[in-house]
């Protein structure tokens, strides 16, 4: 049987942090970003903030930002950490993505101090992007990275202080040795419990 | 039912807080889950743990424990000094406590916390590990045709929720998720939002799309 298409679009989404350097048009984009806002926000506070970046120079600090913040990362790794290909691919080559979309939050009046809820109302939008992105065959990944280096990435594109940056999104269409799908997890039986914590329910 | 695109479902989610008494297949909750779990997750982690929740007397606790949460929310700004938006908002807050321990099926989706390194400390980005994959099974309701709606109100008494559960200390409780079909007055369909305009920039914070190409 086939399988359904709204579940299809998330069994076959993956990270791709390699891309062609085939552009993304600007419906494509829009299209992606009309998703973003149908998600649930609280209250329907709607405080999301998309900036869509596609400016070379731009791209490049910001990924000389990533890149930075991704091997200060890796270094302060307990285990000695290799990168994978796809991970030192966008390390070094962030401004040859065709599109970057910074997620942004306003983060006025959230309770101090963050905590997880802080990202219920973002992240779900965050998901409703990349997943459109999917849908049209575009490729995407999420980085938190540079938060590192949020105020300089802050002060680089202008973003308010009262704003906070949730994600760094690379889109396009997937690069050599890139493909939908596959990604590795443990099975819903593992994580899953049914009524009470620790009794199985699969 | 006939099928739905992903952009269907994504523009018709709305939070559904009235559902019919049908029973949710075993099979659809199996289906939501493995597409939650295809959600990304930073470092491939996985701390996500989700909890079927579909026992009479466990809802009607987590009803108990929600229904105080609400009235201790409202107290804290009463409707007469509301605008209309959010008092319109507290009584679906309201209609969802009255309800939510009868709804067919809860789901709390637990995350990990981590201990250790630098990004154990308190973020907006520890929602990053967790929301995608509350979103995905969201959406792979709707593709179903079945209704959600998110809520985080029990943390505020979210050491009594753990308890009740059995959550270990080692888990937050991130979202808890309604689960059932569409009921009453409630249906699929657009909800508001602003134009998209207004929460959008091109190259640098504040730009429109024009003003961006010209870069």
């Amino acid at each position: 049987m086939k399988e359904n298409p709204v579940l299809e679009a998330m069994y076959t989404q993956r990270a791709i942090r390699r891309f062609t350097t085939d552009p993304v048009s600007d419906d494509d984009v829009t299209t992606i970003l009309k998703a973003a806002v149908r998600a649930p926000s609280g209250g329907n506070s709607q405080p999301w903030h998309f900036l869509v970046i596609r400016n070379r120079d731009v791209k490049r600090r910001i990924g000389e930002y990533h890149g930075r913040a991704a091997l200060e990362a890796r270094n302060e790794s307990a285990k000695p950490r290799v990168g994978s290909p796809s991970s030192d691919y966008l390390i070094y080559n962030m401004e040859n993505v065709p599109v970057l979309i910074i997620v942004c939050i306003n983060a006025n009046p959230a309770p101090p101090p963050p905590d997880t809820p802080s990202g219920s109302s973002t992240y779900p939008a965050v998901q409703n992007l990349m997943l459109a992105a999917r849908t049209l065959g575009l490729g995407s990944c999420i980085t938190t990275r540079f938060r590192r280096f949020e105020t300089e990435v802050k002060e680089l594109l202008g973003i308010p202080k009262e704003v906070d940056t949730a994600a760094l999104i690379p889109i396009g269409y997937p690069g050599e040795g890139e493909h939908f799908g596959g990604s590795r997890r443990k099975p819903v039986r593992e994580v899953t419990f049914h009524d009470y914590w620790g009794r199985k329910a699969f | 039912m006939q099928d739905i695109s992903l952009f269907e479902a994504i523009d018709s989610q709305r939070a559904i807080r009235q559902f019919t008494d049908d029973p949710v297949p075993q099979d659809a909750i199996a289906r939501i889950l493995r597409a939650a779990i295809r959600a990304p997750s930073p470092s491939n982690r996985q701390g996500w743990h989700f909890l079927i929740i579909r026992d009479p007397g466990v809802k009607k606790r987590i009803g108990e424990i929600y229904w105080r949460a609400t009235q201790e929310a409202q107290q804290e700004s009463p409707s007469n000094l509301m605008e209309a938006n959010t008092a319109r908002i507290h009584k679906s807050a309201d209609d969802l406590a009255r309800r939510i321990g009868k709804v067919p099926v809860l789901i709390m989706a637990c995350l990990e916390i981590r201990t250790a390194g630098p990004s154990s400390r308190g973020t907006l980005t520890l929602g990053a590990a967790i929301y995608p994959a509350v979103q995905n099974l969201m959406l792979a309701a709707r593709g179903l045709g079945l209704g959600t709606c998110l809520t985080t109100r029990h943390r505020r008494f979210e050491q009594e929720t753990k308890k009740l559960l059995g959550i270990p200390e080692t888990m937050d409780t991130a979202a808890l998720i309604a689960l059932g079909y569409p009921g009453g007055e409630d249906h699929f369909g657009g909800s508001r939002r602003v134009p998209l305009e207004q929460v959008t920039s091109y190259e640098h914070w504040g730009q429109s799309q024009e003003q961006g190409l010209q870069v």
